[in-house]
């Protein structure tokens, strides 16, 4: 096998041997030092491996013993390389693609992150692509170590990031601390003040004093639950203590809605037509030669874009197909009912937000107006809610607690 | 020269010397019946596909089997693999 590799590298040519006597031509050959290998006698005839260098003595043996030898084929590393000196377009196109190869390999094509959960993946990707890590970016000059400790240092809520280079895909591996679970401070002292303007609808209080009393007005600010309690013997006055104000405070809250729904509208009518198009995507950037004629009126559908997959790796190129369907604007009216349920409907997704966010409506009414060409729709709406909002003391009130 | 060669024999059979070397001796290592490598051997006499013989210092040595095929021969070897049936020396 070892032998075999070398009399590639050096080159070796086979020929076929005629004559009266080969085996004083062998004798000859072997006494001036040629090495020969695989002698096979046939019919008429004996081929024999000749090494290069032991070729160009062979004529003389020849003339010698009158044998008479040609050559049947030539193998090896050197007659390759001629072939190559004489084919140089070939030579030059094996070369370049070997360089695109290497040159294309020295990009980072793929970056992908793993192991985050509650980090998004896009705010790691994009702080990667400032600090020099990108889909397109020149491997040698990301310093991995460097983009490594300003993401640990950036995300707060990383503890450990290791960046792999697997080829030209580059894979983040992000493992996140664990949750901090939520403190609930019960010692700051704190106080409740209104959020909004409202009537008192109830109020319950377990910590704290309450300063206002069911159906009282409050303005936004006003305060509710105080947190600073005063200590009486008696009469008398003997200190203050602070404390969290705790206490649910509700109020009724009014809100009022309008809805301006148009009586006429623009329909679209597909008139058949469909023109499809494709489209070439090269890192995100488009590449599209021949794109169909859009004049008129033209909407974009069925958008859809190929991947080309390799194992794991997807190829920074993809095809994006496209469809376009013609279509005729055509004007319409609605009749008062139909903008109405429209308006109604509306309405409720407000109501349910309200819902959503703690409230119960208690009270609501609705009041229709047709202005021009458009129905107007005004809701006035009760709602009973959590008003209270807590605040902290400011500093210098703090300072005289015990 | 026979004399000469006898006293060359017994020097070298004291001084432990490679007789091969000091006597022009082939050197025959036989691989089962399958390769045999022939050193100090002086030529090639004959070569077919049954019979290969070759001159060696001290006669020409006949070498009979099937398949014969020089797979090898440099100045100071000669390898030739086969099917062996026999070696004979012819003097």
């Amino acid at each position: 096998m070892f032998l075999r590799l070398w009399n590639y590298f050096n080159g070796y040519v086979i020929i076929s041997v005629v004559g009266f006597s080969v085996e004083r031509f062998i004798n000859l050959a072997a006494i001036r030092g040629i090495y020969i290998w695989n002698i096979k006698k046939e019919k008429n005839r004996t081929t024999m491996n000749v090494s290069l260098r032991g070729f160009k003595k062979l004529k003389e043996c020849g003339k010698k013993t009158k044998c008479r030898f040609k050559i049947i084929d030539k193998k090896g590393v050197p007659f390759v390389i001629n072939k190559g000196k004489r084919r140089q377009v070939y030579t030059g196109g094996i070369f370049l693609f070997v360089c695109i190869i290497y040159i294309l390999s020295t990009f980072t094509w793929t970056v992908s992150v793993e192991g985050n959960s509650r980090i998004p993946t896009e705010d790691i990707l994009s702080f990667c692509t400032e600090q020099g890590l990108y889909a397109g970016s020149l491997k040698f000059k990301t310093d991995k170590r460097e983009i490594t400790k300003k993401l640990i240092s950036n995300f707060p809520e990383i503890s450990w990031v290791a960046i792999n280079t697997k080829g030209t895909a580059v894979t983040i591996t992000v493992v996140e601390i664990i949750e901090k679970t939520e403190f609930v401070d019960r010692l700051t002292p704190t106080s409740i003040i209104a959020d909004k303007d409202c009537i008192i609808h109830s109020i319950s209080v377990s910590q704290g004093e309450p300063k206002v009393r069911v159906a009282d007005v409050v303005v936004k600010g006003d305060l509710l639950v105080d947190g600073e309690l005063s200590l009486m013997e008696g009469d008398l006055e003997i200190g203050k203590k602070y404390v969290k104000a705790i206490g649910e405070v509700k109020g009724r809250v009014t809100y009022e809605m309008e809805e301006k729904i148009p009586l006429s509208y623009i329909e679209k009518i597909y008139t058949g037509n469909i023109k499809k198009d494709k489209s070439l995507l090269i890192m995100d950037n488009i590449v599209n030669f021949i794109r169909p004629n859009l004049d008129g009126l033209w909407e974009e559908k069925n958008k859809e874009i190929k991947e080309f997959k390799m194992g794991d790796y997807i190829f920074p190129i993809k095809v994006e197909f496209v469809e376009f369907w013609g279509y005729i604007e055509q004007e319409k009216e609605k009749t008062e009912e139909e903008a109405q349920q429209e308006g109604e409907t509306a309405m409720e997704r407000h109501f349910q937000d309200i819902v959503f966010n703690g409230g119960e409506i208690i009270e609501k009414s609705i009041e229709k107006t047709v202005e021009g060409n458009y129905l107007i729709l005004k809701a006035k709406v009760i709602v009973v809610e959590d008003i209270g909002k807590e605040i902290e003391f400011t500093r210098g009130e703090t300072d005289t607690n015990e | 020269m026979s004399f000469v060669l006898g006293i060359r024999r017994k020097v070298t059979e004291v001084l432990e010397l490679p007789k091969e070397a000091m006597l022009n001796l082939p050197l025959i290592t036989l691989l089962g019946r399958e390769e045999i490598i022939i050193e100090n051997y002086k030529g090639v006499v004959e070569y077919g596909e049954d019979v290969i013989r070759i001159n060696t210092g001290i006669g020409v040595l006949k070498i009979e089997g099937r398949g014969l095929n020089i797979k090898k021969i440099t100045g100071e070897s000669v390898t030739i693999s086969g099917i062996f049936c026999s070696l004979i020396y012819l003097t």
